[in-house]
This record gives structure tokens, C-alpha cells and sequence, in this order.
């Protein structure tokens, strides 16, 4: 009798996941407890991990399919004798021998920035390309064989294709088209289309931290509306003639972001803040709060302010229900946060107004850790009653955020710089920022927003610890 | 018959005249007839290496035809366990007339795990064994030199007495800056060690006229302030007298001594060589006049220590020894390839 | 904590060494009556006598091989070899003595020896008294090559190289001797060999280095934080064997490299941190790793203008790190 998986209830609100990657095929053994597939919802991408040990006897939903929560994905058969694989499942004929069942690493397509040039110069969308080395990685060899099939259909033999050097120098390599390996890896872990992205590195590149910062700045989507089959894309070069699949993801944002501008009626409003003071005691601050552990950052400090303003004016900490207008009665801070290495996450800091600047740090830090471990829950990522996104971490100075529905407000904190400011008749230099608060007019009025935004200003400006 | 530069090393004065040579130098008969039962094992290893070498079994042999009487006359005045002895690569009749067994040395040529001398890991040639102090060497020519000297400086800040180091080498090592600055730094300290040249006149092909700007190696010793002794390196009883003298000299704190032992090599430098090339046939053909083995086994014979049928049972029990360890060496497997990483490091505990 | 200099940390633990254990002695060049040119063996000659501290004939092959020598009958030497420029003659000691006598011999010996050098540039001292010579070393298994940066590592290490079980060359800057002063704990302590230090945690560059240069990378690390970079400096001191996985997580968590050396760039250890990083860690890269090195020429010129500008500074680290910064 074989094991049933079916699509768990990942959090609270799920309705339905993407499969976004089978990490083993039809007639492969795994073990217990080995990851055996991704399911990304509009909220986490998370592992699932086998139910018992066996072979894969049948894959129901295959890579890119969105499906209902309960929805059968795959059958197991009876574990097999010994650590080797039974040959009695229906084992496709092309199988690749089966490993040993040690934990399986998944394994994401990546493109070499050599395969990245040649695809450029030669006009390969890379979408279309299927890698071949290891884990679906696209080589230089792969493009041009796709080049050349691609060519020979259309015109015959060229003779340019298959012949392009392999060390040219460094100099020849167009920036704005280079796709370093780590852009590579976390663009393809994060799903992220790169063709979609402007790079800020040197000569227009994609570098590692717009990467970061896109996948921080893209506000989490509310419950996916329909289910669309789309094949996960490895990531693209640059612009080219034709269409591009739409991912869930991709899909997701679209939606909301439609729905969001047409649900509530944006007004942006944009204040100045000085981060001296700040600036001044966490200079100060660091040292002791590096020896307890604890990284502090200008994050916390906004949150912290913005948390105890939200007590101040609730109609920035409520939401719009037609017939009423709900205050909720905690506050929820969702923030959008780039990590070190394993990308990015936007966590919500629960219950932000009863935290401490430490005790903020520390959940932030924690919350930093446990998507760095991938131990965060659906729920570290839900019920939001207010976002902060922190868009000047690429540069931006200012912005028009969306707001993340249904709450009443977003608040975007631009790049903190040294600019001059007159004080008291004086020529001063200060680091400044601007801070840009969306509100729903339907909620808020220019007034109460600008008296919330001006609490936080004053907060930020004024710290005192 | 040795010839001293200095008079003062002459060899004990001589109770009776009338005595063969190995009673006046304190040797019993049986002594005598162990080194030579030794040399001629020595010389049957050697040539079953040059048998194996061409069933591939054996990839690299070199000799030490030749120099038996100079290495074993020197192994009488050792302590082997106490002495530090510093060899090259030509003193495999040393190592074995320090202790080690035909077995130890087919095991060595042959590259087996068990090899003593490196566990497989060293060419044929670098002969070791800490127990019985022997010290392992590269084969950089000459640079083992300093070694010897590192230990008698040892014994000096240890103030260890009665304790000394002699090392080995070719008149082609001569040459050699080690070799210099060994020289010069026994000299300056005067240290308790014993330098012994054996002298075969190759340094594989250069004739030493052409290698050596002097007649006779002993004489470089005046330049580094110890005495130079030149001895026949053919005659066992020579080469004992006068490493006896060098290394009780070292022993009692009188300082380093230079030792030539002028010998012959009977067969080409190794297995890889062709020395009908360069050596006059004249030459070659006079080879068989030098050989040390023949030399001892006619003075045994003189003077009634052994006859031929003695001397021919040796021979062939000598010969069933070596048959016995080719066959326990060919039979011991190769190591585990792991092992390949094994002793690069020590470990902290060892320190 | 007393403070010292460098060299007064290099000397306080050869002192500290050879009162703890008799086996311990020095020989080499002028390093007794005089106290070495530089006077890290100063007072040693007067306080343990000449048998254990030995002045030597011109004769760098005669020191290190009279060392190996020594340390087979169990002593512990600490050679020293009066410039790294000087080294070249006794390398054949080093490489194919020292460092092989415990493999060649499967065990049987050992050879525990300490080659002391002063090593770099930036005291005039022309192209014969100013040399980086690691290289010669890091390629080289059985041996290990250790550079200290600091004081207090100074002596650490030299410690740990002396009751190490093998053969260690130990190169030190000779413009730290007397520049660089830290605290210097009183008596016989360690740092383990083969452990690279973490001297700054940054997360956009990682900075590896040793020797003098820590000090100018820490210099431009901090000048160029200002301007929003953030560089990870590590003190690698272990050339060989290399600290791998410090080097590694560094690196795939800032996801840039570089190198900084005051050896010559071709054929430094740069090369081999930036193979090693190439094999283990191509899918963190974003950026081709580079390496910031002295030029290709044999070594400093005796002209100040030239040698300042072959000299590795802070500002030039920092033009690199803003490079890279900007990738």
C-alpha cells in the first residue's frame, strides 16, 4: 500500500501552493525525512520532507502546477531492501542510478557568467535554454548548442555559431549582461527574473545586492488567486524579442499590486527626517550590544519609533472593512530585510510596541538567523498590521509604496546620506533621510497621516534612547 | 697497509708482529669471518636487486660493490643504537653490517610497506632505521653532511660524552657547499664526528680528476683545522684502524676527522647506467683485482680461518638466505593507498 | 598585561621557551655575543652561555642543517636565518631535508625545528635585504609556514612553532620589530598553528592578508567604511597548511575577495587563496576575486622614491577594496 503525500496546510491562511521543485523523479528511492519537494506559496518557499522511505512510485503535480491545500502530489512504495533501490517500481527507463539516500541538497539552475556572455552576444534568451550539468546548470556549451540548433533551423549553417573564444578578456564583456555566479544562485533561489531588474554595479551589472534588495522590496502577496501551471524560468540575460512565462510569484505581485492600487485610494506623502541622533547612539550603543550578541541596526531603531507612533494614531494601524473601520489592537510590523547570504525574507516583528530597542535587535536577529537556518514558519511571515520597506537601501531616495493590503499604511525609508542642512542660520552636515508614507485615503486623511509621519520624524530625530 | 698522513693516527702499535693483522687490531677469528660471510650477503642482495630490476620488481638498484671492506672496517669501530651513523646512498653494506638483515634491504629495494628504511616511500639507496641510529637521508648529494654535524653539536649542549656521529659520503660530495659548510662548521667547534670519504675515482661518469682539483681528499681536511687520514679502502683491517682512531679521537673530545678510503666501484653507478661508456676497458677488466670480498676471504684462507669447502658451504647458505627473503619481500603486499597521507604531520600529543 | 614591541615579544618568548625546556637553544649569524643584527637574541648569550646560543659561520645550509641535526637527537632548535633574503641557500635543507625526513622515514624520525626570518620591505634595505621569500615554502607539505601580525601572536606562535613536532618556518616583519607595540602576556603561552584570525568582521569584502599588511588592510578597511563598505578583514597567519574553512565562510558570506600581499603577485599565496576560493565557493562570487600584491619585480629598489612606490600602503588597499567595492 503506498504512502500518500498530499499538500499540507503550511500556515493559517494557505489555500493552495506552487510545486515549485521535485528533488527526486519517478522511481527514485528516498528516505524518510529527506526534503522531496519546494512548494513556494505567495508567503515562503519551504521544504517538504518525505513521509516514509520508499521509491517514488508516481509524481501527480509536476513542477510549476499550483494546486489546492489536500491535493494528492505524489505516491511512495514500500521501502526497498537494503539501501539500494527496488527495481520493482515503475522506474522510468532513463532513471539515473539512485543515490544513496543521504539528504538531498536541492540543487538550483545557475548560469556561469561565461554562458551568460555568449548567450548575450549570440541572442539566446536563456529561458529557453535546458542546462545539462549538474542540478540543471546551464553551461557555455549548452547555449551554443541551442544557438546552433536554433540557427540551423532558421538559416543554414552559419559559421560564427560554435566558434566564439572561450578567454576573451574581461574587457569585452558587455556589464550590464554579466550574471555573476551568486547573482546566478540566489536570482534562481529566490525565482527572481533578473531581465526585470536595473543593476546599480559598475557599467549597469546586476550585482548581488540588487538582487537582495529586489527580493526585500517586493511586498508579500496576499493568497494567490488562481492556480497557473508555470514552469519555474532559470533567470535571463537581458531584453530580448519574445514573451516571458509569468512565474506564481511573478503572478502574485501582479495581482495584488492591482488590486491593492484599486482598492484603496493611494496618497504618498514624504517628510525629511535627521538621522543624527540616531546615528549618534548606535555609534555609541554597538559595541555593548555586539557583546550581548546582537547586531544593531537602523531597522530597529525605525521600528521601534514607528511602533510607538502607530499607538499614537491607530487609524495608521487599522484597516478599511466597508461598514467600519477595524483598529487592530496589536501591532504587527512587517519589514522587509535583506540578509546576508541566503537572501531575504520579510518577517514580522510581533507585538513591536512592547519590545525594547534590544529586545527588537534581538528579534530581528533572530528572525534574521532562522531564515539563514530555513526554520522560519508561515507564521513568521503573516498578520501584519503595518510594513516598513527600506527601498534607500538601493539607493532610492524617496518612493510611492503600495500598500500591503489590508492594512492602511506603508512606510518606504530612503537612503540615509550626508547632506547640508541650515541649522539655526548655519551651514550643517547631516545624515538625512526621507521617509515616504503611502496611507489609504479611505482611512486617513492628509492630516492624521502627515501627524503620524510627523510623530515618527520627531521620534527618529529625537532619540534619546 | 694504511698510509697516514698524520703519524699520529697510526693504528695501536702491534703486541706481536707475528700476529695476523685482525689479532693485533683486537679482532677474534670470528669477527673476521662474520664480515665476510656479511660482505658476501651484502653482495648477493646486490645482485639478486639487479635481477629483480629486470623482472620490474625492483625499480631502482645501486651498488655498493666494492665498498664492503671500507663500510664494514668502519661498522667495527660503530656502536650501533649509541653512534649516530650518516649514510649515502652507496652504504648499503653498512646498514647491514650495523644491524639490518638482507631481508630489510629486499624489502627496501622492492618499495614494500614494511621497507624499514621509509615504509616504501624512498627509491633504493636511503638506508634508516632510528633504532639502530641510522640516520634517513635525502638524495640531495651532500647535504647529509650537516646532519652529522647537528648531532655532534647536539651532544655538545647536551654535554653528552663518549658519544659520536660519522657520516658517509662520495669523493663527488666534496663538491658540494653542504659538505663546506659541514666541514667548516666541525672544524670551527670541533665536534665529535667522523667524516669518511669513499673514494671510487666516479662521480657517475666525471672521473675525479675532473670533479677533485687535489690528488687526494684527505688533504682538504687541513683547510677546515682536523687531520686528514688516507687509507686503502680495499683492506678491511686499514679502514678499521683508522675509523677506529677518528671516532675514539671524537669521543674523547679531540675533535673531527676526515677519513679517504680509496676503493673501486665494481659495477656501474645504478641500474640506469652503462659504465663501459666511460671507464677504459683496460680498466674494466683490472676491476676483478679490487675486490674487497676476494681480498678478506684469501686472508682468511692464509691464515687457516677458513678453507674451500668452509667458504663454499657459506656460499651456499648464504645463498638459500637471500632466496628466503626474496620471497618473503615479493610476498608482501602493497599498502593501503590511504596511506599515501600518512606521516606528513605529527600530532600535537607527540610534542 | 605588560605591553612590548614585536621583537621584544619574539624575544620574551625565546627566553620564556628556553627557561621552560633545556632542549630549547638558537644558532645563527651574530645571534649571540652581538644579539642578532636586529637584537631579538639580545642578553640571550649572557644569560644561557654560549652552548645554547650559538654563533654560527656565514653558512645558511651549515645553520638549518646543523639544526636538523640536533633536533634528531631530540633538541629543539630555532635557527636563525639573518635576512628571508639568505634563506635561498639553505632551502634544500628546508624542503628536502626538513620537511621530509618524518614521510620519508614512515615515521621513524622527526625533525622539529623553528627557521626564524625577517622578512619585507620598507627599511631601505634594497633588493637583498628586503625580500618576501614565503613562496619558496608554500607549496611545500611537511612543512608549515607561519607570518605573525601582532605582538601578542608574535610570541604565541613562536611558542607553538618551537613545541610544534615539525619543521616551521617563521617569517617576521621586519617593520613591525619595533613599530608595532601590544600587550604581551608574562610566561609560556600558544596560538594554535593553522587558524586564521578574523581581525574584522564586514560583510560586502573579504580582506586576506598577513604579516605588515594586516595593519595597512585594518587602516583602509576603516577608511573606506565610511563611504558604506564594509570589508572582513582576516590575519591569515598560517601560510601553510592554509585555514581553508575560515577562508571559505568569509568568503561565501561577502561574496568578494581580496588579497593583499607584500610577495611578489605571480606565484604568491594570492594565487592559491584565489584557486581555493574558484574550486569551493565560484557560485558565492560576485566579483572576479583579485589580488592587490607587490609588483613583479625581484624586490624594493634602494632609490626611496621607487621603494615607496613598490611599497603596499593603506591608500592603495583602499583603491582596491573601493574597486571591487564597485563591481
Amino acid at each position: 500500500m503506498p504512502t500518500e503525500l498530499k499538500l499540507p496546510q503550511l500556515s493559517e491562511s494557505l489555500q493552495e501552493g506552487t510545486i515549485s521543485r521535485w528533488y527526486r523523479r519517478e522511481g527514485e528511492y528516498v528516505a524518510a525525512f529527506d526534503p522531496l519537494l519546494e512548494v513556494e506559496t505567495d508567503k515562503v518557499t519551504t521544504d517538504i520532507s518525505a513521509p516514509a522511505s520508499g521509491t517514488i512510485l508516481k509524481i501527480l503535480v509536476p513542477e510549476g502546477t499550483t494546486v489546492k491545500v489536500g491535493t494528492l502530489l505524489v505516491l511512495i512504495g514500500p521501502p526497498a531492501e537494503a539501501a539500494s533501490p527496488p527495481p520493482a517500481a515503475p522506474t522510468p527507463a532513463d532513471a539515473p542510478p539512485v543515490p544513496a539516500p543521504i539528504a538531498a541538497q536541492p540543487s538550483l539552475p545557475h548560469v556561469s557568467p561565461v554562458a551568460a556572455k555568449v548567450a548575450a552576444e549570440l541572442g539566446v534568451d536563456l529561458t529557453q535554454v535546458r542546462g545539462t550539468a549538474p542540478g540543471g546548470r546551464i553551461t557555455r556549451q549548452d547555449v551554443l548548442d541551442y544557438a546552433h540548433a536554433q540557427q540551423s533551423v532558421q538559416q543554414p549553417a552559419p559559421p560564427s555559431v560554435g566558434l566564439a573564444p572561450i578567454s576573451d578578456p574581461p574587457d569585452t564583456f558587455d556589464p550590464a549582461t554579466i550574471i555573476t555566479p551568486a547573482v546566478s544562485r540566489l536570482a534562481a533561489q529566490h525565482n527572481l527574473d533578473l531581465r526585470l531588474l536595473r543593476g546599480t554595479g559598475r557599467g549597469g551589472r546586476i550585482t548581488r545586492a540588487d538582487v537582495l534588495a529586489a527580493v526585500a522590496l517586493t511586498p508579500p502577496a496576499p493568497p494567490a488567486p488562481v492556480a497557473v501551471p508555470s514552469a519555474a524560468p532559470p533567470p535571463a540575460v537581458r531584453l530580448a524579442a519574445g514573451s516571458i512565462p509569468v512565474t506564481g510569484m511573478r503572478r502574485a505581485i501582479a495581482v495584488h499590486m492591482v488590486q491593492s492600487v484599486a482598492t484603496s485610494p493611494h496618497v504618498t506623502t514624504v517628510m525629511e527626517v535627521d538621522f543624527s541622533a540616531v546615528a549618534a547612539h548606535r555609534r555609541a550603543q554597538r559595541a555593548a550590544f555586539a557583546a550581548r550578541g546582537l547586531r544593531l541596526t537602523y531597522t530597529a531603531y525605525v521600528v521601534a519609533v514607528v511602533a510607538q507612533a502607530l499607538q499614537q494614531h491607530p487609524l495608521a494601524n487599522a484597516r478599511w472593512a466597508e461598514t467600519e473601520i477595524v483598529l487592530n489592537a496589536a501591532v504587527h510590523i512587517g519589514v522587509a530585510t535583506a540578509l546576508d547570504t541566503t537572501g531575504l525574507i520579510v518577517p514580522v516583528i510581533r507585538h513591536a510596541d512592547e519590545l525594547s530597542l534590544a529586545g527588537l535587535a534581538r528579534q530581528i536577529e533572530d528572525l534574521a538567523q532562522r531564515a539563514r537556518a530555513g526554520t522560519l514558519t508561515p507564521e513568521d511571515v503573516g498578520g501584519g498590521t503595518f510594513t516598513i520597506t527600506n527601498h534607500g537601501t538601493s539607493g532610492s531616495l524617496w518612493s510611492t509604496p503600495i500598500i500591503h493590503q489590508p492594512q492602511s499604511a506603508i512606510l518606504g525609508v530612503g537612503v540615509i546620506e550626508e547632506r547640508v542642512k541650515v541649522i539655526g542660520g548655519m551651514l550643517a552636515i547631516r545624515p538625512m533621510a526621507y521617509l515616504s508614507l503611502s496611507f489609504d485615503h479611505r482611512v486617513l486623511d492628509g492630516a492624521g497621516a502627515d501627524a503620524f509621519l510627523a510623530s515618527v520624524q520627531a521620534g527618529l530625530a529625537g532619540w534619546a534612547g | 697497509m694504511s698510509m697516514q698522513t698524520d703519524a699520529s693516527l697510526a693504528p695501536p702499535p702491534a703486541n706481536d708482529p707475528a700476529l695476523p693483522r685482525h689479532r693485533q687490531l683486537g679482532l677474534s677469528d670470528e669477527q673476521v669471518l662474520a664480515a665476510l660471510a656479511g660482505m658476501q650477503r651484502v653482495r648477493n642482495v646486490d645482485d639478486r636487486l639487479w635481477q629483480l630490476s629486470r623482472q620490474g620488481k625492483a625499480h631502482f638498484v645501486i651498488t655498493s660493490a666494492g665498498h664492503e671492506a671500507a663500510q664494514f672496517g668502519c661498522a667495527w669501530a660503530i656502536r650501533a643504537g649509541h653512534d649516530y651513523s650518516v649514510p649515502y646512498y652507496r652504504d648499503m653494506a653498512l646498514a647491514l653490517a650495523l644491524g639490518q638483515t638482507s631481508l630489510d634491504l629486499l624489502l627496501h629495494g622492492m618499495g614494500k610497506p614494511t621497507d624499514p628504511a621509509s615504509g616504501g616511500r624512498q627509491m633504493f639507496g636511503h638506508f634508516s632505521s632510528r633504532a639502530l641510529r641510522i640516520v634517513s637521508g635525502s638524495s640531495s648529494v651532500g647535504s647529509h653532511i650537516v646532519h652529522a654535524v647537528g648531532l655532534a653539536l647536539a651532544f655538545r649542549i647536551t654535554g653528552e660524552q663518549d658519544i659520536a656521529a660519522i657520516t658517509f659520503f662520495g669523493e663527488g660530495a666534496t663538491s658540494e657547499g653542504a659538505w663546506h659548510e659541514g666541514m667548516t662548521i666541525a672544524g670551527v667547534q670541533q665536534l665529535p664526528v667522523v667524516f669518511v670519504c669513499e673514494n671510487n675515482g666516479y662521480a657517475i661518469s666525471v672521473p675525479a680528476h675532473r670533479e677533485v682539483p687535489v690528488r687526494d681528499v684527505a688533504t682538504k681536511a687541513a683547510g677546515y683545522g682536523m687531520p686528514g687520514v688516507i687509507v686503502d679502502g680495499t683492506d678491511i683491517f686499514a679502514v678499521y684502524a683508522a675509523a677506529r682512531t677518528a671516532m675514539q679521537r671524537a669521543r674523547s673530545g679531540e675533535g673531527p676527522t676526515l677519513i679517504e678510503c680509496k676503493l673501486h666501484r665494481l659495477r656501474p653507478h645504478s641500474n640506469a647506467d652503462d659504465h663501459s661508456k666511460y671507464r677504459p676497458a683496460a680498466e674494466l677488466t683490472a676491476l676483478a683485482q679490487h675486490d674487497p670480498i676476494d681480498k678478506l676471504r684469501d686472508y682468511a684462507m692464509q691464515h687457516g680461518l677458513l678453507n674451500v669447502e668452509r667458504w663454499q658451504a657459506m656460499q651456499q647458505q648464504l645463498k638459500a638466505e637471500v632466496d628466503a627473503a626474496t620471497l618473503a619481500a615479493d610476498q608482501v603486499p602493497n599498502p593501503p593507498l590511504e596511506s599515501l597521507y600518512d606521516h606528513l604531520y605529527g600530532s600535537a600529543a607527540e610534542a | 598585561m605588560p605591553e612590548r614591541t614585536f621583537l621584544e615579544a619574539i624575544r620574551s618568548a625565546l627566553i620564556d621557551e628556553m627557561t621552560t625546556d633545556q632542549r630549547v637553544f638558537v644558532l645563527g649569524q651574530d645571534v649571540g655575543v652581538k644579539g642578532g643584527v636586529f637584537l631579538v637574541t639580545d642578553g640571550l648569550y649572557q644569560q644561557f652561555g654560549a652552548c645554547r646560543v650559538i654563533d654560527m659561520p656565514i653558512a645558511e645550509a651549515g645553520i638549518v642543517g646543523a639544526a636538523i641535526g640536533a633536533a634528531l637527537h631530540g633538541l629543539r632548535p630555532v635557527a636563525e636565518i639573518q635576512f628571508a633574503d639568505y634563506i635561498q641557500p639553505a632551502v634544500d635543507q628546508i624542503i628536502n631535508e626538513a620537511a621530509k625526513l618524518r614521510y620519508r622515514s614512515a615515521g621513524d624520525w622527526t625533525c622539529p625545528i623553528v627557521v626564524r626570518a625577517p622578512f619585507g620591505s620598507g627599511i631601505h634595505g634594497a633588493l637583498y635585504h628586503s625580500q618576501s621569500t614565503e613562496a619558496l615554502f608554500t607549496s611545500t607539505p611537511g612543512l608549515k609556514v607561519v607570518i605573525p601580525a601582532t605582538p601578542y601572536d608574535a610570541k604565541g606562535l613562536l611558542i607553538a612553532a618551537i613545541r610544534d613536532p615539525d619543521p616551521v618556518v617563521f617569517f617576521e616583519h621586519k617593520q613591525l620589530y619595533r613599530t608595532m607595540r601590544g600587550e604581551v602576556p608574562d610566561g609560556c603561552y600558544t596560538v594554535p598553528l593553522g587558524t586564521a584570525a578574523v581581525r574584522r568582521t564586514g560583510r560586502q569584502i573579504s580582506l586576506f592578508t598577513y604579516g605588515l599588511m594586516l595593519h595597512h588592510s585594518l587602516t583602509a578597511a576603516e577608511q573606506v567604511a565610511d563611504e558604506g563598505i564594509d570589508v572582513e578583514v582576516v590575519d591569515l597567519r598560517t601560510l601553510y597548511p592554509l585555514d581553508r574553512e575560515t577562508i571559505l565562510a568569509s568568503v561565501r558570506n561577502t561574496s568578494k575577495a581580496l588579497i593583499v600581499h607584500e610577495d611578489n603577485l605571480t606565484g604568491g599565496i594570492g594565487g592559491e587563496i584565489s584557486a581555493l576560493i574558484s574550486e569551493h565557493a565560484f557560485e558565492y562570487l560576485d566579483a572576479p576575486v583579485r589580488r592587490l600584491a607587490s609588483p613583479d619585480v625581484p624586490a624594493t629598489a634602494f632609490n626611496e622614491a621607487l621603494e615607496a612606490h613598490f611599497m603596499l600602503n593603506a591608500d592603495k588597499i583602499a583603491h582596491a577594496l573601493r574597486e571591487l567595492a564597485a563591481y
